[in-house]
């Protein structure tokens, strides 16, 4: 074996036919819809959770602004859950261009996955305040109305949930959210170094 | 250059070279078509600082290295139905032993190596992976010579 049989073996690979122009260009708009209509699902859903709660807030008529205040958060903390969870972020983000050389490629990859990644924490972290948040301020004109004993229950429940949330749920959703990423950055980076 | 012209004549060149990567024909060809689809996308922003075929091996070079962060993988029936539809070719044992040893390489001695049996210019490989023309040259080289080892080891056996 020789560096030209190399040559002779490699072109022995029968290639799969082509497709038509055609049909390929069908499946590129195919691929290219499919992205956006992700993305305008996520909005749609994003819109319609808003005006149904704040359809609901309007017509709960509170009596103390702390609950419409905490409407809001709510409605802020859903929104933000989808972003994180719909993969939106990623449709949101510029992906790198694919036809810089490698080399580039990697490494504007490396950072666009980066930023995914931290924007991906930044934004859990602001779910959970919000709903926390949005919780506590719009609980505060029912419990005004409860008896003593009650209304300290009330928070207690509320106050050890909102810690589980922080102490056990968020590290667990994050962590996971970032150990897909974190592998594909480490095997982005392995992959540079092999340039060297 | 349109775009049919281009796909016409780089089909095959930029299907065997993802085939060299990935060592899967499925996938091969699934990737090659993704790269066409890029290159047609992409085609009205293509500004000549580049031969139209460092370009093309850019984009397949990247899309190859893609499937780096892919957990699934596009849906096949987002591609054309014709493609279904697969011929398998009479397999000769060296040309599968040779992509097997290609496929074993690190993922960017497989690209410089797939190129380069594709008879593209040493110089243009070294612009498709943004490594010095010197770097490339001794990397062939060296590939090259594992490759050949690893088929007098198998003859040996």
């Amino acid at each position: 074996m020789d560096a030209d049989n190399l040559k002779n073996l490699w072109n022995k690979q029968v290639p799969v036919p082509q497709p038509d122009t055609e049909l390929l260009l069908k499946s590129a708009l195919k691929i290219k819809n499919k992205s956006r209509n992700q993305l305008l699902l996520a909005m749609f859903l994003g819109l319609a959770t808003i005006i149904v709660i704040a359809t609901i807030g309007y017509y709960i008529k509170p009596e103390l602004p702390t609950t419409r205040i905490g409407v809001a958060f709510i409605i802020l903390s859903i929104v933000f859950f989808l972003i994180s969870s719909s993969g939106l972020l990623r449709l949101l983000l510029k992906d790198a261009d694919s036809s810089l050389d490698t080399a580039h490629y990697l490494s504007l990859l490396i950072e666009v996955k980066e930023k995914q990644l931290k924007i991906g924490t930044s934004i859990m972290t602001l779910y959970f305040i919000a709903l926390g948040a949005g919780i506590l301020l719009h609980m505060i004109e029912y419990t005004r109305k409860m008896s003593l004993t009650a209304g300290i229950i009330t928070y207690i429940v509320t106050f050890t949930w909102i810690l589980f949330n922080w102490v056990y749920l968020k590290p667990r959703i994050v962590r996971k959210q970032q150990e897909k990423i974190s592998a594909i950055i480490k095997n982005l980076e392995k992959v540079t170094g092999q340039l060297s | 250059m349109t775009f049919e012209e281009i796909y016409k004549s780089y089909w095959n060149k930029i299907f065997r070279v993802c085939m060299g990567y990935v060592n899967d024909r499925d996938l091969a060809q699934d990737i090659a078509q993704e790269t066409f689809i890029t290159v047609w996308q992409q085609l009205p922003k293509f500004r000549n600082e580049s031969s139209i075929g460092t370009w093309m091996y850019r984009i397949a070079a990247n899309h190859c290295l893609r499937q780096i962060e892919k957990t699934k993988r596009l849906r096949r029936d987002d591609f054309p139905a014709q493609l279904a539809v697969k011929e398998e070719p009479a397999p000769d044992e060296n040309v599968q032993l040779l992509y097997q040893y290609i496929s074993e390489l690190q993922e960017i001695d497989r690209l410089i190596i797939s190129m380069e049996l594709e008879e593209l210019p040493q110089a243009e490989i070294a612009r498709v992976v943004g490594m010095t023309d010197a770097n490339v040259r001794v990397r062939v080289h060296r590939i090259k010579e594992k490759l050949i080892l690893k088929f007098s080891s198998h003859g040996r056996r």
